[in-house]
């Protein structure tokens, strides 16, 4: 009875070892792909971020009307860091207050020098002219800020400790 | 001699089975730890949250709200604002009240500010605020507003 048990035993036919390698390793390969991409979720990603040696000033801020009896804001920015900036966030509002108007919604900056570029150079002005539609909202004293904007891998990024301020009356 | 004990393939089996069961039940544990989470872009919002820059100023008289006061929110960062949170502190009963939870008058994106009319409350100097981002976010197939952590917030004093 016992020998008949071990022949019906030694005849049952399982998975070939070699398959059963190739399941254990498909499983492991599927396991960990799953943990890498649900865990890919919490992982802190590089962010691109501006370099510190990014720096500009305002030069100097006109806010008032122009020889044609327009109102105008004039800005001249210069770029004082050691790299090149691809854009700016130009801003003015009260003095004292967060909430501030763009004055540039393209963000473009150049060289005053040379407009062929759409980019402002270390050592570089740039200045422009902005019209103001509603002059009555700019009198008095207003603050203007400037953020540098440079583009890493194409994607714009904001130099959020590079922001210079400046009051200016406006008449 | 003659014991009989399980077939290899019985046991392999089995221990598949073990450790699949083992690791569910560690992974069900472990995703007690982990909040329930929303995506933004190719990761959990919580972490952008983290790279939320803004400034922010809680104003007592501002002539286009009813009720005088605003808040001002300049977002300086890389992240879109939503809206924010804004819980006021109360030293003597040692709480914080929720005053404002919403959206401005549209997504605050990179580089812009916006304001927004605080209509439910009176602000006095020496008030405390902390006002905390909200986000939009990805939850399986809807867009939800986040709040992100009260530690990602700012705490504002009004002047």
């Amino acid at each position: 009875m016992v020998r008949n048990l071990f022949q019906l035993n030694k005849n049952r036919k399982a998975v070939s070892l070699m398959i059963g390698y190739v399941l254990l390793i498909a499983i492991a390969i599927a396991l960990s792909t799953a943990v890498f991409f649900y865990l890919k979720l919490y992982l802190p990603s590089n962010n691109p971020e501006c370099d510190v040696d990014i720096k500009i000033t305002i030069d100097s801020v006109f806010c008032g009307t122009d020889d044609d009896g327009k109102a105008v804001i004039k800005v001249n920015v210069t770029n004082r860091g050691l790299f090149k900036i691809d854009g700016a966030f130009i801003k003015i509002g009260d003095v004292g207050r967060t909430f501030k108007t763009e004055l540039n919604p393209t963000r473009d900056v150049y060289d005053c020098d040379d407009l062929s570029d759409r980019f402002l150079n270390p050592g570089k002005m740039f200045c422009f002219t902005y019209n103001v539609d509603n002059p009555t909202t700019l009198q008095g004293n207003k603050e203007i800020s400037v953020q540098p904007v440079v583009f890493v891998d194409n994607n714009p990024v904001l130099c959020s400790d590079a922001v210079v301020s400046k009051t200016v009356v406006c008449t | 001699m003659l014991k009989r004990g399980v077939s290899p393939v019985v046991a392999t089996v089995l221990l598949i089975v073990i450790v699949v069961i083992l690791g569910a039940i560690i992974f069900i544990w472990a995703r007690g730890f982990l909040s329930e989470s929303a995506v933004k872009g190719d990761r959990v919002v919580e972490s952008s949250c983290n790279d939320v820059k803004f400034e922010v100023q809680i104003v007592k008289v501002v002539s286009e709200c009813s009720t005088g006061s605003a808040i001002d929110i300049n977002n300086i960062g890389n992240i879109p604002i939503y809206g924010v949170k804004v819980l006021q502190f109360k030293e003597d009963e040692g709480s914080a009240d929720t005053v404002f939870d919403g959206a401005f008058s549209g997504t605050i994106t990179v580089g812009k500010s916006s304001s927004a009319c605080l209509d439910s409350i009176s602000v006095n100097s020496g008030d405390k605020f902390r006002v905390v981002p909200k986000l939009l976010a990805k939850n399986e197939d809807r867009t939800i507003a986040y709040t992100c952590p009260e530690k990602d917030g700012i705490t504002e004093t009004v002047v």
